[in-house]
């Protein structure tokens, strides 16, 4: 190095080791490479660093299913699939539900044959009862009991009576009452007042009034009683039980079977009574 | 209308049916046998339905039998009344069958 002459600086040692400015570039240089080296092990740092971060996406990208060119992704295809069973699955939970409302509805129909049949067969238990009752005997008063039984157990009649034809004087003689007395009822003629204008007609008259108030004009059923054409009487009912809340088909087959033959068996008992020990025996029908 | 009860009970596997003309007379019946059901009218001559309801709940060998009652009472009072001498059930009149079926099958757990 080499300076001026008759110029000092007196910044400037005069020995190297002691030369002040040589001290200090001595430090600024080795400021500088320490400086440098630092940063250049921070660079091979940071190389590193990189270098791991490829490795490991590269290795994730390894593991990922082989994807071709040109071909669709995976889940897109999954989703189409699952697209296509849920529809699948769906029209055969349709055609389940359709199938299990068919079947419901055949039970539904199921249960109300049922249910008919049995209505049918306890309608014919009554009537069976009913009419096996009527003709179980050749008693009057038995005969009597019975009607009251009939309308009292299997209709449900709680007043009523049971009114015959006195044809000579055109007049409805009470032969059975229940809740009302025989004398309450006034003198009843054909053809006269609602309930002989109903026995006149030989037609039976359904008011739909069950429970009263009780009005002896007024009756709920009229209920004539025949043999074959001829009207003999009549069934007159002015109030049911209160637990009876209408009438049913049952109710209108068991005064049909009355009106048909509670007269028959009334005068086949009356027959009876008359001739009481001179009746012919039964065999003597067969030379009929 | 005996025959129409009996009907119905017919239609219950199983049961046979002893009939009775009032509550002296049932009470003898249902002395020294055994029964399993019984079903009364209240309206009955000599002892009606529910003095024998009443007897047949003192009776030691009897009371535990359950019974029915068939009545053409139809007030919540008689109902209340015949439940509360231990009648099991209280059924009105007009008689039906299925109704009478359907109460003994219930006492007698029968399915």
């Amino acid at each position: 190095m080499s300076q001026p002459e008759g110029k000092s600086s007196p910044n400037v040692a005069d020995a190297e080791g002691s030369n002040p400015f040589l001290t200090t570039k001595k430090e600024f240089i080795q400021s500088f490479f320490k400086r440098a080296s630092e940063f250049t092990e921070e660079l091979l740092r940071e190389n590193e660093r990189l270098r791991f971060r490829i490795l490991e996406l590269e290795a994730q990208v390894t593991q990922r299913p082989a994807v071709s060119e040109g071909s669709e992704t995976p889940s897109a295809a999954a989703l189409r699939e699952l697209v296509k069973r849920i529809e699948e699955l769906e029209q055969e939970r349709e055609r389940l539900l359709s199938r299990f409302r068919s079947v419901q509805a055949e039970n539904a129909d199921f249960e109300h044959r049922y249910k008919e049949i049995e209505r049918e067969n306890n309608s014919l238990a009554n009537l069976y009862v009913a009419s096996f009752q009527l003709h179980a005997t050749l008693d009057l008063r038995e005969i009597r009991q019975v009607i009251s039984e009939i309308l009292i157990n299997l209709i449900g009649a709680k007043i009523f009576a049971v009114l015959l034809l006195d044809e000579q004087r055109g007049l409805l003689r009470p032969f059975a009452t229940y809740g009302i007395d025989r004398e309450q009822l006034p003198q009843l003629k054909l053809g006269e007042g609602r309930i002989g204008q109903v026995v006149a007609s030989g037609l039976p008259e359904i008011s739909g009034a069950y429970h009263g108030p009780f009005n002896i004009e007024h009756p709920a059923i009229v209920t004539p009683l025949r043999i074959k054409d001829r009207v003999v009487g009549a069934i007159v009912v002015w109030e049911f039980f209160r637990q009876k809340t209408g009438i049913e088909d049952v109710d209108h087959e068991l005064f049909n079977l009355l009106a048909a033959h509670a007269a028959s068996a009334l005068l086949g008992a009356r027959l009876s009574m008359e001739m009481r020990d001179q009746v012919p025996p039964l065999w003597v029908a067969a030379d009929l | 209308m005996r025959q129409l009860i009996v009907y119905a009970l017919s239609r219950v596997r199983g049961l046979n049916v002893v009939e009775a003309d009032d509550g002296v007379d049932a009470l003898k019946k249902l002395a020294g046998s055994h029964f399993d059901i019984i079903l009364t009218d209240i309206n009955m001559p000599i002892m009606d339905g529910l003095k024998l309801v009443k007897r047949v709940r003192e009776d030691a060998q009897l009371k535990s039998i359950p019974i029915i009652i068939i009545t053409t009472e139809g007030g919540d009072e008689d109902r209340q009344r015949a439940l509360a001498l231990g009648a099991n059930a209280y059924i009105t009149k007009p008689i039906q069958a299925p109704q009478v079926i359907m109460q003994v099958k219930r006492l007698l757990g029968i399915p």
